[in-house]
């Protein structure tokens, strides 16, 4: 049994990680690149190694240099946090070779969830209600073939990359007109940014609402489902607040939507944390959308709701312990705010540079996963979350008060963020009364109509 | 201390990151601290441009290589640009130590199978002024 975890990350996630070792007596080795020398991780840890420059290819992506570090500094497990190489198997596979123990999924089950196309077929063929769409991925298509696969299905139509992820590589169209040119820009895109050009076909819903079920699943193949996060606000794909229970979900519903991950889990063999994500559609409905295979930005949410230290978990199963066996129950409600160095006055863009002032909130339900502190300079070369809130309370009300009153007491300095935003969409009635969906913040707050800009591509991020 | 030493000594921190130095002989004492502006400027050079060859990556640092025979590390020595000073061994992937420059090898170090980190001074050069 490993005692010794190096943590393939930075920023939040790694002291997050970290902390959870620490939890378990385990020792800690970070790494960093150049621009993270400040880091707070590389203070926590036990030790820390500097591999590489700030660009994240030639640090954070670098298998190489990660996987020499591991070996100088005598590491026997491997903690991938979320983003960069937390879902490549490629990097898993590297990281058994070298006789480490990669704290995730197996390859071949980060290989069948990582490829959505693939995903949906497995998911489909063993009951679980999908989407409308395309069966399998398309590299190449005939305009007459394309034409006629898109009217079978349905318009408005989603155009999505079958390696995608964080909101790259998609397109909306709503009639045969713009159909061509929406394919061959999502090709481009799905080419640029994942290597990958292939694309499939969904029909769009409306007004939907984004929830996932964490699930963990041990080395024995045992599977347990958590209760759902609602992860419906969001812009460009990228959420932006995450709740559990949602307030749309029945206890029936959440039933259905358990089993339906556990099955997902079973079909792709899956083990260690996961999240299996719906949309839900106003009727009630719901329908497979995707395996995410690693642990989530939003896992405190359902760590706050139910109790449970979901990476002590986590790196318990990767050590061949088995699962708990306890129910998970839910204890009260919780949301949380991921505070992100953008200005949301200047269509979010990010805003890196040195914090001169730093006061996060605290009291009872109140939790803030940082690797901020007054001082610290945010690197420019990363992505932009700095801060995660996460407040819990007995009731929806009392969580949504409490997340209030700590966005209000909640001083950053120096650097723009999006904390006004978040003020804004909790004064917001159609929020306080649970009526959102994927669109709505941009509908809201941002003034756009529809909710699929083109995307450009940055550093990849869940 | 006169005004020569002090400047000398600023001028030495000034040439690393160090943000602020106290330092204490006998009756000397000396506080040096550095103002954000001055740090994140650099304009200041040091009369002495000695110049550190950072470490390509992290691994183990070898003089030698197979087919290759093993760099020369004496002090004092002359070297020309891109002269190979070793190799750092990155999991298979097996990189060179270049000098940056043309100059005198001043300060060796590292030891060969040391580890290292990527960025960490491995030779101290020192390099003709102008260059």
């Amino acid at each position: 049994m490993f005692k010794k975890v190096l943590v393939a990350n930075r920023g939040e996630i790694a002291v997050r990680v970290i902390r959870a070792c620490r939890r378990l007596g385990l020792q800690t080795v970070a790494i960093y690149s150049e621009a993270d020398r400040e880091s707070l991780h590389l203070r926590l840890a036990d030790e820390a190694w500097c591999i590489g420059p700030g660009p994240s290819a030639q640090s954070y992506l670098c298998v190489e240099a990660i996987l020499s570090a591991a070996r100088l500094s005598g590491a026997q497990a491997v903690h991938p946090g979320y983003g960069f190489l937390s879902e490549n198997s490629r990097f898993a596979r590297a990281c058994r070779e070298a006789g480490l123990v990669f704290i995730g999924p197996t390859e071949e089950a980060i290989e069948k969830s990582g490829n959505k196309a693939v995903a949906r077929v497995l998911a489909k063929a063993n009951g679980v209600p999908v989407v409308p769409g395309t069966e399998g991925a398309f590299r190449t298509l005939s305009q007459a073939a394309l034409q006629k696969l898109a009217a079978s299905i349905g318009y408005p139509l989603m155009i999505k990359a079958a390696a995608g992820g964080g909101g790259r590589g998609i397109r909306l169209t709503r009639d045969p007109r713009g159909l061509l040119t929406d394919w061959e820009t999502a090709g481009r895109e799905a080419q640029a940014a994942f290597g990958d050009g292939s694309l499939y076909l969904e029909r769009y819903l409306e007004r939907p609402r984004h929830v996932e079920i964490q699930i963990a699943a041990d080395l024995e193949g045992r599977v347990l489902a958590f209760p759902e996060r609602d992860c419906s606000l969001q812009r460009k794909h990228q959420k932006l607040v995450e709740e559990s229970p949602s307030p749309a979900v029945s206890p029936r519903l959440r039933r259905s939507l358990q089993e339906a991950a556990c099955r997902v889990a079973r079909a792709v063999r899956y083990s260690n944390l996961g999240t299996v994500e719906f949309l839900l559609s106003p009727e009630g409905k719901f329908y497979f959308m995707e395996v995410n295979s690693r642990l989530q930005v939003e896992h405190p949410v359902t760590e706050m709701v139910t109790g449970i230290d979901l990476v002590c978990e986590q790196i318990r199963i990767a050590q061949g312990r088995p699962m708990r066996r306890r129910p998970v129950k839910i204890l009260g409600h919780a949301i949380e705010h991921r505070i992100n160095a953008e200005n949301p006055e200047r269509n979010f863009s990010p805003s890196p540079g040195r914090v001169s002032k730093w006061r996060p909130p605290a009291g009872q339900g109140v939790r803030v996963d940082t690797h901020v502190y007054e001082g610290y300079c945010v690197p420019s070369y990363y992505d932009s979350l700095i801060a995660k809130l996460i407040c819990c309370g007995k009731d929806r009300r009392s969580a949504l008060a409490r997340a209030r009153n700590a966005l209000e007491e909640f001083q950053i300095a120096g650097i723009d963020t999006t904390l006004s935003l978040h003020r804004r969409i909790l004064e917001c009635e159609a929020f306080q009364r649970g009526k959102v969906h994927t669109g709505f913040v941009e509908q809201e707050f941002l003034n756009h109509t529809v909710p699929m800009d083109p995307i450009l591509p940055k550093e990849p991020h869940p | 201390m006169d005004l020569s030493q002090a400047k000398q000594i600023i001028d030495f921190i000034d040439s690393t990151d160090l943000m602020e130095v106290y330092w204490e002989k006998g009756q000397e004492r000396f506080h040096f601290k550095k103002s954000q502006e001055l740090s994140s400027s650099g304009t200041r050079l040091p009369s002495k441009p000695w110049r550190a060859v950072a470490s390509p990556a992290v691994g183990v640092f070898r003089l030698g290589k197979p087919g290759y025979p093993g760099c020369d590390d004496t002090e004092g020595r002359d070297l020309k640009k891109g002269e190979k000073l070793g190799w750092i061994e990155m999991g298979r992937k097996v990189i060179p130590v270049e000098s940056p420059a043309a100059g005198r090898l001043r300060r060796v170090l590292i030891q060969e199978g040391e580890a290292v980190h990527y960025g960490q001074p491995l030779f101290l050069i020192e390099v003709p002024t102008g260059v």
